[in-house]
């Protein structure tokens, strides 16, 4: 486990958005409001962002259960 | 399985280029690199003894399609699965839990409640229910059929369940019996109004294209979180009207930006099934913008799974060509490849003009179940695509 003063270089890669109702296909997000068309790399850096800091609220709180 | 003091789970797994980890609020799946499944506090994997770090095959699929029965009293005269009776070797409910169970060994993050009408199965809240508990977040469409306030709210233990409609009033019926609207109508209604997340399921053929603009207005009104947009394809009863219903070239071409302009008018996401990524990729949008969300072309038997209700596994809901996998099997199947391996791997044998296309590894040749059916082979690009279409008027081929 790396203390949390260290820098942290790991990254989040690729985010699937939300839930696939379809039973006969896979399904991509590809218009995201407000953007026009494609997410744009703006959007996905914000996104990013706010997937990490779940993902650390997440460990958080696992590592104050232990 | 890591669980916090508050009840939160951290649902993950490994991978070659790290990990992928499940949320369910808000929901999503994060394909993590190896030094942030590090930090985590996750450990480390046998799966990391390998200088290959990309993103590509998986260890298992991240969501399968689970059909449960082929029985459906609605008997859509375009159904991809032929639905209407019972058909021999139906799992029983204990069969499908041990199902569920293998599904969860493997780390399947989500499934697909399929049919037939999965609703025509008395079990299906306890088969979602029971696949929480399993960490697999359960997913369902519905047609409208059966639905009431009790129902509805007992759908809260789907993750999205999306009601189809593929148009609004006399447009709705253009491939579904028309008195299925009303129905379809206050299915949308009484979920919405129990807080499921509900969305709208369209299948766009040659005739409920033109009634895509209405049907934004419609979700917009009604609160649907979105529209799905699924391609007609060529399966089951669907290949008897295929040529008079599937899109022209011209709507194929139409399609996104259409789309674009509707989403930003109407303000409602959408979302496109994966055979619509040739339909995409035609418009040459930037390859950067592939890069961290995730937008699937054909991942059948990587990312994605079918599976029959006698058990038996496919790559995906259009390909039947399966390999007589047991569902129960599929675990060893994956670990020995011996199962999928060729359309898993269909980039590294695609022909031209997949071959030299700059979206070949997003797009992957487009449907292979529209391949299949129009060319006999699986393996051929999807004839559908506008690039491979354009490209065989030129070198004057049929592909």
């Amino acid at each position: 486990m790396i203390a949390s003063a260290e820098k942290k270089t790991g990254k989040v890669l690729k985010i699937q958005c939300g839930y696939n109702a379809n039973s006969g296909s896979l399904a991509s997000f590809v218009v995201a409001l407000p953007v026009p068309f494609m997410i744009t790399i703006t959007a996905l850096g914000a996104l990013t962002a706010l997937v990490s800091s779940i993902l650390l609220s997440r460990l958080a709180q696992r590592n104050s259960a232990k | 399985m890591k669980i916090s003091k508050k009840g939160k789970k951290l649902n993950y797994r490994f991978e070659n280029f790290g990990g992928i980890i499940a949320n369910n609020d808000p929901p999503f799946l994060a394909f993590a690199d190896r030094n942030y499944m590090r930090e985590l506090g996750l450990g480390e994997s046998e799966l990391w003894h390998t200088s290959d770090e990309s993103i590509g095959l998986l260890s298992a699929p991240t969501e399968v399609h689970f059909s449960i029965t082929e029985r459906c009293s609605v008997r859509c005269k375009h159904c991809y699965v032929d639905a209407g009776e019972q058909t021999p070797g139906e799992l029983d409910v204990e069969s499908l839990k041990r199902a569920l169970d293998i599904l969860s060994e493997m780390k399947v993050f989500h499934i697909a409640f399929a049919g037939g009408d999965a609703m025509e199965r008395p079990e299906l809240f306890e088969l979602a229910q029971y696949a929480r508990s399993k960490c697999i977040v359960p997913n369902y469409t519905v047609s409208g059929i059966n639905m009431n306030a009790e129902v509805a709210q007992k759908m809260r233990i789907f993750g999205q369940v999306n009601v189809s409609i593929d148009g609004v009033g006399e447009k709705y019926g253009a491939l579904r019996p028309q008195r299925m609207f009303k129905l379809a109508d206050k299915a949308v209604d009484l979920l919405v109004e129990a807080g499921v997340p509900t969305g709208i399921n369209c299948l766009v053929s040659r005739r409920t294209f033109e009634g895509i603009e209405e049907l934004f207005k419609y979700a917009k009104a009604k609160k649907a979180n979105h529209i799905s947009f699924l391609r007609f394809k060529p399966a089951g009863r669907a290949k008897r009207f295929y040529e008079k219903e599937k899109i022209t070239h011209q709507q194929a071409i139409d399609f996104m930006p259409m789309l674009k302009e509707l989403s930003a008018k109407y303000k409602l996401n959408i979302k496109t099934d994966c055979s619509f990524m040739p339909m995409i990729c035609y418009h040459r949008p930037p390859l950067d913008s592939f890069e961290t969300v995730t937008s699937y072309g054909c991942e059948a038997g990587n990312v994605l799974m079918g599976m029959k209700s006698d058990g038996r596994v496919t790559a995906c809901s259009f390909l039947n060509n399966a390999p007589n996998i047991s569902i129960l099997d599929l675990k060893s199947a994956l670990q020995n490849r011996n199962c999928f391996e060729k359309i898993r791997n269909w980039t590294k044998t695609a022909v031209e003009p997949c071959k030299s296309c700059e979206y070949l590894n997003i797009c992957k040749g487009g449907c292979h179940g529209v391949a299949e059916y129009i060319t006999g082979s699986l393996y051929k690009p999807d004839p559908e695509c506008p690039f491979v279409a354009e490209y065989a008027d030129k070198h004057n081929l049929k592909i």
